[in-house]
């Protein structure tokens, strides 16, 4: 991804020299590479999906998403949700979503491959992408993988329309 | 500043952070390197000169993609292991983010 993005701010610095126009233009050439960006960041998580649609991911016992859903809720439910009559509520609780953590998760991630390839639902795309991203960033050590989590909350920027990335670059 | 120069600094902070925390890297095997305090230094010049000099953009890049290239093996032989299908997805999608 960001070898693309280099590539494409380099040919348009390129070309720019050998027409020795001094100034680079930076809206066409960060429209390009934005546009290259955004393609592969869509198949990232189509692919992401994908590739957990295998027995290994699937299964709540191996599966690391049913072991971040346990991490999520043992570390943030809430204490004064702890008293004794409420323990077999979090129990259910917790059992549930370690079950369902691998099956949401891949439906979560090729939605969000679809959501950001059309346009139309790109919005919708970038807030389940940010709101993903935000419960990987919230897993407790060893297992949140804040780098990569962080790196593609960044480059939702790149999905914003060019007139509000604008609009927050000025202000 | 444009967008161009808005992502620059997203992308150097997200970075700066990166290169700042101790985590599963050269850094953490005792390499504390030379390499990796001048991609700090490219990195904090990017973003400064975010608004005039996009080659800095560019030459940070490239050097995070070269060096995250080079840090994959560590990566994947410090990385903790679920099984080797769930550990290729991990370091697939670190590689496509490069």
């Amino acid at each position: 991804m960001d070898v693309a993005m280099c590539l494409v701010l380099l040919r348009h610095d390129m070309m720019l020299k050998s027409s020795k126009t001094e100034s680079l233009d930076r809206a066409v050439s960060f429209g390009e590479a934005a546009s290259a960006t955004r393609g592969q960041l869509a198949l990232l998580y189509l692919a992401a999906g994908i590739w957990k649609l295998n027995s290994s991911f699937l299964h709540p016992g191996y599966s690391c998403a049913s072991v971040f859903a346990a991490q999520l809720a043992d570390k943030y439910w809430p204490e004064s949700l702890l008293a004794e009559s409420s323990v077999i509520y979090l129990d259910t609780v917790a059992t549930a979503a370690v079950a369902v953590a691998p099956t949401a998760t891949v439906m979560v991630e090729l939605a969000i491959g679809i959501l950001l390839a059309v346009p139309r639902t790109r919005r919708v795309g970038i807030v389940l992408a940010l709101l993903l991203h935000l419960g990987i960033v919230l897993t407790p050590p060893p297992n949140g993988a804040t780098n990569f989590a962080v790196g593609c909350a960044v480059r939702m920027f790149l999905f914003m329309p060019e007139a509000a990335t604008c609009k927050f670059a000025s202000d | 500043m444009d967008a161009l120069a808005a992502f620059t600094r997203l992308w150097c902070l997200h970075h700066v952070r990166e290169l700042l925390q101790p985590g599963v890297s050269l850094l953490q095997l005792g390499c504390v390197s030379l390499v990796e305090q001048a991609q700090l230094v490219l990195v904090i010049a990017a973003a400064v000169c975010a608004t005039s000099e996009p080659r800095l953009f560019i030459a940070a890049m490239g050097a995070r993609v070269a060096f995250k290239l080079a840090e994959l093996p560590f990566v994947w032989n410090h990385a903790v292991r679920w099984d080797p299908t769930e550990d290729l997805c991990c370091i697939g999608c670190e590689l496509a983010l490069c």
